[in-house]
C-alpha cells in the first residue's frame, strides 16, 4: 500500500486528465459570454443615455472655405488608407496617431514650421455634424459628415483633390447661439435676434439690444404662444376628439339598423327620406365661418362668440326637435306613405332617436368647438422670432413651433443636465412627431406593456391547465409523449411563422367571423377582422405557451409525493389535491415560466408585424372612450419600434440615436417586468419553504 | 393463529343506534385485553395478494385488526409491511402497476369493491407517515384541512376541532400561540405529531402509521409512543415499526411479516416471549439473517 507517490512532473496526458483544461475552458467561454453581454448593454445604455445631452455648438471652417454652424452629433474613425502618405512616404500606422512633431517630419509641406495648432490633438476621425435649418431662407444641409484631425493636412489636401472639400481646417466655439426645436421640420441653429407679434416688433438687436435680452424675450413670448397651442390641441383631442367618437357611434348604430333591414324596400326608402330630413337641417346651419365673418373676421372675444352661436343653434335645434316630433307623433303618415311592420316602425323611430342626439352633439359641441380652433389656428402663428444663421442670412419663424429652446455655449453644466433631463423625460412622456423621428415615445411604452400582459393573461392559464392534463390526469403513454414532444417543439417553430398563423387564424378567421357577426354594416372596413393588439397578444400566448408548459410541468412534477399522499390520505380527491396542495406549491415554478413567457414574449417583433403592430398608432388601446377597452385597436410596439426607427425612416442620421435610447427602453421594461416577477415568486417560496428538520 | 385472542370479526347488524358513517358500522368494543376475551375486529384481510408489476409483494395474506387497539406491524425491511398498510387505505391505488386479489374489509364493507368510494374509505383510514409531510400552510390549515376538503365552513367549529385535534396530538400546549405560524417552522418530532393532529381531525375508526417514530430523537418518540397509547381510547391503531421495544411498549397485538408473508399473529406480550414460529424468534432476538 505505500505506491503512492505525489507526482512531481506533470505529464500533458496526466494534466489533461486531471481536468483542468475543461475547467478554463469553460471559465473561459463564461467569461467571453459576460464580456458579450456587458459590452451589448453597455452599448445600448451609453449611446441610449447620451443623445439627450445638449452638446456645444462651434464653426467649422472647412477645407473649400466653407463654414458650417453646429454640434458633433456622432463620430466615427477614419481608416489609415484614407490618409495620404507620410512626409517620407511611408503609410502612416496605427500607433504613430495621434500624430507627434517627430513623425510630422521636419516641417510643413510648404516649408513653414509645425506650429502648435497644426498638431491634432486626436487621431483623424469624421464627425457627423448637425446644422438643421430646415427652412427657407436660411436652409442648409442639417447632417454633414466631415474628416476632422488629419495630420499633415495641406499634404492630404494635395493628394487628395477630391476629398480635401470636407476636411475641417479650423473649428472654434460661438457664442450666443441658440439650438431650437421645432414641432416641424427639425431643429435650427442660429441667434435669436427679433422677436414680433404679428407687425409688431417686441424687441429686436437691430435697436440696440443685446442678444441676452431678446432671449429673455424671446422664452417669455413662446410660453405665451405655447399656452394658446397647447388650449387648441386640447379642444381637439378631448373636446372634438370625444364629440367624432361619440359621431361615430351614433352612425355605426344607424347604419347597423339600416343593414338589418336591407332587403325592405320601404325601410330603405325611409331611410332616405329621413337622411334628406336631416341634411335640409344640417343645410340651414350658418356655417361658422360665416358666423365669422360676419363678426370682422377674427375680432371680439371668441367665447362670446362662441355663447351666441350657441344659442342660434338652439333655436335650429328646437325646429329640428319639432320636426321630429311631428314625424314620430304622426308615424302614420310616415307609414301610409312607406307601408312599414309594426318591428321596422320601432326600428325608424329609434333611428329618429339616434339622428336627434347626434345632432345635438354635431350642433352644441362639434361646431363650436370646431369654430373656437379655426380662431385659434388662424392667429397662433403670428407671433414670430426671427433667427438669424452664422452666416448672416435670416428668417421669421412662428414662436408656437418652438419645443425647446437652448444656448448650450453658455450654460453650465447644471443647466445643461436641466435641458438633459427635459429631453429624456420628453422622449419617456410625450407622443411621437415628424414621423417617429422626433417627441417621445409613451405611446409605445404602453402599447408594449399592455400587449405583454394581455400575453401573460392569455398564456398563464391555458399553458398551465394545458400542464396539469398532460402531468396529472392523461394516462402517460404514447400518446401524451407525442403530444409533449410537439408542445415543446412549438418553440422551436420561426416566430414568422406564427405571425403568419396569427394572421390566417385570428385576423381573417376568428376576426372575420367576428365581423360578420357582429359589425356587418361596417363591412368592408374591418374592426377585429384586421391586425390588433388581441390578435397579437393571442399569437404570442401561442408562442411562448411552450415555455409555460414545460416550466410548469416541471413545477407539479417536483412537488413531493409525500404532500399528494397526505393530502390524499386526508380523503381529498384528487383535484382537491392539486387545487390545495399541488397548485400552490408549483406557484414559484409556474411564475418562473411566466417570466421567460413575458421576455420571450415582450421583445418578438416579426410576427407583430403581421398581426397589430404599426409604425404609428393615435389611440392607446385603453383610453377614456367607452368601452374603455379597444382590444380591436392596432398598436405601438417598442420592438417594431427600434426597427422602424433604425430601417425604415428618411434620415437615419436622425434617428439612430432614439434607436439606441428605445432599444434601453425596451430592455428596462423587460427588466421591470423580470424584477416584479422575479420578486413575486421569491416571496412565495419563501412562504412555500419546507424546512425538513 | 391461537395464540392467546381470539379475535371474531364483526358482522353487520341490522340495526343500530350510533352509527358513524353510513358505510361502516363496527358495533361498540369490548375494552377487555385479558386472554381468551373474544375481541371485535375493525378490518379484516382474507387471502390478500398483491404484485408490484411481475414481482409479488404480498402473499395470501390473512390478517384481522383489532377494535381500538393497537396493533404493530414488524419484519425485515422490504418484507412488505408499507405495502400492506397501504393496502388498507388504497394509496397504493396510485402506482399504476399495481395489482390485488383477495379481500379487505374494512367493518362490512369490502374495501376493493368496484363500487367502493376511495375518498369516503380515506376518510375513515387516517393515515400518518414515516416523514412527517405537513403542507406549507399554517398549524391550523394543516389541522383542519380534513375539514376544509369536507367543505366545513363555521370557524368557530374549525378551532374547535383544531384544538381537540392538537390535544388529542398533545401538541396543543406547544402550538397553541402560533396556530398561524408555518407548520414547517416547527421541529421534527412536533412536525410529526402535527401530522398525527392532521389524521384524527377527520375522526377516522382506522389510524395507519408507517414508522412514524423513525426519524425522532428518544424524546419525540416517547412521547408519540405516549400519544398512541392514548389514541387507542378512540380509535384502533396499525403501526409499522422496526423498533422491537417500542412495539412492546405500544402495542396490543403484532404481526410478524417475512418476504411478503404473515408468519405469526398473535398478542405482543406472547409473541415477543414464547413466539410460536422459529423464524419470529430469531428476528426478535436479533439472530435473523
Ligand atoms: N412502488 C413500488 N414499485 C415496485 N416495487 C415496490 C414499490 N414499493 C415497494 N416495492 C417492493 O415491494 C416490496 C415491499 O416493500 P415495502 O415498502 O412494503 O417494504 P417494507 O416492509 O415497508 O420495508 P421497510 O421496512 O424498509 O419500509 C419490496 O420488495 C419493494 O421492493
Ligand atoms: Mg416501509
Amino acid at each position: 500500500m505505500t505506491n503512492f507517490q505525489p507526482s512531481i512532473k506533470l505529464s500533458p496526458r496526466r494534466y489533461r486528465r486531471k481536468g483542468e483544461p475543461y475547467v478554463w475552458l469553460s471559465g473561459g467561454t463564461m467569461a467571453l459570454g459576460m464580456v458579450m453581454i456587458v459590452a451589448i448593454v453597455g452599448l445600448v445604455v451609453i449611446r441610449g443615455t447620451s443623445s439627450f445631452w445638449p452638446s456645444e455648438i462651434e464653426q467649422f471652417t472647412l477645407g473649400d472655405g466653407r463654414v458650417l454652424t453646429g454640434s458633433v452629433e456622432a463620430e466615427r474613425p477614419l481608416g489609415l488608407g484614407d490618409l495620404p502618405p507620410k512626409f517620407d512616404g511611408t503609410p502612416w500606422k496605427q500607433h504613430e496617431l495621434p500624430a507627434s512633431r517627430e513623425n510630422l517630419g521636419p516641417a510643413k509641406l510648404d516649408g513653414t514650421p509645425w506650429k502648435d495648432e497644426d498638431i491634432p490633438s486626436e487621431a483623424p476621425r469624421e464627425l457627423l455634424i448637425m446644422q438643421g435649418n430646415q427652412e427657407s431662407g436660411i436652409s442648409g444641409s442639417y447632417f454633414t459628415w466631415v474628416k476632422s484631425d488629419i495630420p499633415d493636412l495641406q499634404r492630404f489636401q494635395a493628394g487628395n483633390p477630391h476629398s480635401y472639400a470636407s476636411a475641417v481646417v479650423a473649428r472654434k466655439p460661438i457664442a450666443g447661439i441658440a439650438r431650437i426645436e421645432r414641432l416641424e421640420k427639425g431643429v435650427l441653429t442660429g441667434f435669436v435676434v427679433a422677436v414680433k407679434d404679428g407687425d409688431e416688433v417686441k424687441i429686436a438687436k437691430t435697436d440696440g439690444r443685446t442678444l441676452d435680452e431678446v432671449w429673455a424675450v424671446f422664452g417669455q413670448e413662446r410660453d405665451k404662444a405655447v399656452a394658446v397651442y397647447e388650449e387648441r390641441v386640447r379642444l381637439e383631442t378631448d373636446e372634438l376628439g370625444d364629440a367624432n367618437a361619440e359621431i361615430a357611434e351614433y352612425d355605426r348604430r344607424i347604419k347597423r339598423i339600416a343593414y338589418d333591414h336591407r332587403d325592405s324596400k320601404m325601410f330603405v326608402a325611409a331611410m332616405q327620406w329621413l337622411n334628406k330630413q336631416y341634411d335640409l337641417w344640417v343645410a340651414k346651419r350658418t356655417p361658422p365661418e360665416e358666423i365669422m365673418s360676419a363678426h370682422g373676421g377674427d375680432t371680439g372675444n371668441i367665447d362670446e362668440l362662441r355663447r351666441r352661436q350657441l344659442a342660434e343653434y338652439e333655436t335650429i335645434l328646437q325646429e329640428w326637435r319639432g320636426t321630429l316630433s311631428t314625424y314620430i307623433g304622426d308615424i302614420g303618415k310616415l307609414t301610409a306613405q312607406y307601408p312599414l311592420t309594426d318591428a321596422e316602425r320601432v326600428y325608424i323611430a329609434e333611428v329618429f332617436g339616434i339622428m336627434h342626439v347626434r345632432a345635438d352633439v354635431f350642433a352644441t359641441l362639434f361646431s363650436l368647438t370646431d369654430l373656437k380652433v379655426k380662431q385659434i389656428r388662424a392667429n397662433e402663428e403670428k407671433a414670430t422670432f426671427t433667427l438669424e444663421t452664422a452666416d448672416g442670412r435670416s428668417a421669421d419663424i412662428p414662436l408656437v413651433k418652438v419645443v425647446r429652446a437652448w444656448r448650450p455655449n453658455e450654460m453650465g453644466f447644471f443647466d445643461k443636465l436641466g435641458v438633459y433631463f427635459d429631453r429624456a423625460w420628453e422622449f419617456l412622456t410625450a407622443k411621437p412627431r415628424e414621423a417617429n423621428s422626433e417627441g417621445g415615445i409613451l405611446v409605445v411604452i404602453i402599447g408594449t406593456l399592455i400587449m405583454t400582459m394581455l400575453m401573460a393573461v392569455a398564456v398563464v392559464p391555458f399553458g398551465v391547465i394545458t400542464a396539469l392534463y398532460l402531468r396529472e390526469y392523461a394516462r402517460q403513454g404514447a400518446i401524451v409523449s407525442a403530444v409533449r414532444i410537439a408542445v415543446n417543439n412549438l418553440a422551436g417553430v420561426p416566430s414568422i411563422v406564427f405571425g403568419i398563423f396569427g394572421l390566417g387564424f385570428f385576423c381573417v378567421i376568428v376576426g372575420g367571423s367576428i365581423d360578420s357577426l357582429w359589425y356587418p354594416e361596417l363591412l368592408p372596413s374591418p374592426t377585429f377582422g384586421g391586425g390588433g393588439i388581441m390578435w397579437a397578444s393571442l399569437t404570442l400566448a401561442l408562442l411562448t405557451i411552450p415555455v409555460v408548459v414545460v416550466a410548469t410541468e416541471e413545477a407539479l412534477a417536483s412537488v413531493p409525493s409525500a404532500q399528494r399522499e397526505a393530502s390524499l390520505g386526508c380523503g381529498a380527491s384528487k383535484f382537491q389535491t392539486i387545487w390545495k396542495v399541488v397548485l400552490p406549491q408549483s406557484m414559484p415554478g409556474i411564475l418562473t415560466g411566466t417570466i421567460l413567457a413575458m421576455a420571450r414574449g415582450a421583445g418578438e417583433v416579426a410576427p407583430l408585424m403581421l398581426v397589430g403592430a404599426v409604425k404609428a398608432a393615435e389611440d392607446l388601446p385603453i383610453d377614456g372612450t367607452s368601452p374603455f377597452v379597444h382590444l380591436e385597436r392596432k398598436f405601438m410596439h417598442l420592438g417594431f419600434h427600434v426597427y422602424d426607427l433604425g430601417f425604415q425612416p428618411p434620415d437615419t442620421d436622425k434617428t439612430k440615436p432614439l434607436v439606441f435610447s428605445t432599444a434601453l427602453v425596451l430592455l428596462l421594461l423587460i427588466g421591470l417586468l423580470n424584477i416584479f416577477a422575479i420578486r413575486l415568486r421569491n416571496r412565495l417560496r419563501k412562504k412555500l419553504q419546507t424546512s425538513h428538520v | 393463529m391461537e395464540n392467546g385472542a381470539v379475535i371474531q370479526h364483526q358482522q353487520p347488524r341490522a340495526e343500530s343506534g350510533t352509527i358513524p358513517h353510513p358505510r361502516f358500522d363496527f358495533g361498540e368494543g369490548k375494552k377487555s385485553r385479558r386472554e381468551g376475551e373474544i375481541e371485535e375486529s375493525v378490518v379484516l384481510v382474507e387471502n390478500f395478494n398483491l404484485w408490484y408489476g411481475k414481482s409479488q409483494a404480498l402473499k395470501n395474506i390473512n390478517l384481522a385488526f383489532p377494535k381500538n387497539r393497537v396493533t404493530a406491524m414488524i419484519g425485515p425491511s422490504g418484507c412488505g409491511k408499507s405495502t400492506l398498510l397501504r393496502s388498507i387505505n388504497r394509496m397504493n391505488d396510485l402506482i399504476s402497476s399495481v395489482r390485488c386479489e383477495g379481500r379487505i374489509m374494512l367493518g362490512d364493507a369490502d374495501i376493493y369493491a368496484k363500487d367502493q368510494d376511495v375518498i369516503q374509505l380515506r376518510k375513515h383510514c387516517g393515515m400518518v407517515f414515516q416523514k412527517s409531510n405537513p403542507f406549507p400552510k399554517s398549524i391550523f390549515e394543516n389541522v383542519i384541512y380534513a375539514c376544509r376538503i369536507n367543505g366545513e365552513r363555521d370557524k368557530t367549529k374549525l378551532e374547535e376541532i383544531c384544538e381537540r385535534s392538537l390535544k388529542r396530538a398533545g401538541l396543543w400546549e406547544e402550538v397553541k400561540d402560533r396556530l398561524h405560524e408555518n407548520g414547517n417552522s416547527l421541529s421534527g418530532g412536533q412536525q410529526q405529531r402535527l401530522c398525527i393532529a392532521r389524521a384524527v381531525a377527520n375522526d377516522p375508526d382506522v389510524l395507519l402509521m408507517d414508522e412514524p417514530c423513525s426519524a425522532l430523537d428518544p424524546v419525540s418518540t416517547s412521547k408519540v409512543e405516549d400519544l398512541i397509547l392514548d389514541l387507542r381510547e378512540n380509535f384502533t391503531v396499525i403501526i409499522v415499526t422496526h423498533n422491537m421495544q417500542q412495539a412492546t411498549r405500544v402495542s396490543d397485538y403484532t404481526a410478524f411479516m417475512l418476504l411478503g408473508e404473515v408468519i405469526e399473529f398473535g398478542r405482543t406480550d406472547k409473541l415477543f416471549t414464547k413466539p410460536d414460529k422459529r423464524q419470529t424468534e430469531d428476528y426478535i432476538t436479533g439472530r435473523f439473517g
